[in-house]
């Protein structure tokens, strides 16, 4: 049975992945299922600069909904991009060991 | 037995993915479990019935043989009546302009809020691929 359900987004807004990831986890986590979103790669890209309306609609009501919105801090290291930058304060910042806690934890892992 | 639940992003042409996910279920299925198949993304292109072009092809034998191996439709519907359940995202259908066009018999118009929960609820292992 599933519980927790997990999704990466190693892709950025231009592509339509980065966009159905976003909108699932919305989907799960307001459907019932604890979800945690995770970007990385360039998917880290969907949380900086002027986003889409309904792209940070999505994730302002995710996080509304108490799901948990993190990103990967080597992919953001990688890009030159500090933490601060980020559009939403309140990303959870992920080592390898943190994204492996996260495999661990969900009971259904998804990769957009 | 256990129901396994795809969700499937990428379609038929693009890369081996949905040939993977139709062996994969069809495998699941032989083996006596339960398959739900959700349509996302470049997937939702796999829902629908083939339209036939009525004129001269311009492909020889050789052409056509390894075009066909990308055409999935037919394994698709035969999942459904074996029974697996699939559901397309009209969303990315709408996005394509093809979300009047009519479904393989057996697969149903959905969405990710309510089709891919649904999914959910009763799955023992979900994933996407694509």
């Amino acid at each position: 049975m599933i519980n927790t359900v997990g999704i990466i987004i190693r892709h950025a807004i231009g592509d339509e992945r980065a966009v159905l990831g976003i909108r699932t986890a919305y989907a799960t986590q307001a459907g019932g299922y604890p979800t945690r979103l995770v970007l990385m790669g360039e998917g880290v890209y969907c949380l900086v600069g002027t986003l889409p309306e309904y792209i940070q609609n999505m994730i302002r009501m995710f996080r509304e909904n108490e799901g948990r919105l993190a990103c990967c801090s080597e992919s953001l290291a990688a890009r030159g991009i500090p933490p601060d930058e980020l559009t939403f304060p309140e990303v959870e910042l992920l080592d390898r060991q943190g994204l492996s806690e996260l495999a661990e934890d969900s009971d259904s892992l998804n990769l957009f | 037995m256990a129901t396994i639940t795809i969700t499937l992003l990428s379609g038929a042409v693009e890369d081996e993915n949905a040939d993977f996910a139709l062996r994969l279920s069809q495998a699941a299925l032989a083996k006596g479990h339960k398959v739900n198949l959700f349509l996302i993304g470049n997937g939702c292109h796999l829902a629908n019935q083939e339209v036939p072009w009525e004129g001269e092809r311009g492909m020889n034998d050789a052409l056509t043989a390894f075009m066909d191996s990308f055409r999935l439709g037919g394994r698709l519907k035969e999942l459904v009546a074996q029974g697996a359940e699939a559901a397309t995202c009209h969303t990315t259908e709408y996005a394509r302009g093809t979300e009047g066009c009519p479904y393989l018999e057996g697969v149903v118009r959905g969405n990710v809020g309510t089709s891919l929960t649904r999914f959910l609820i009763n799955s023992d292992v979900a994933f996407t691929l694509g």
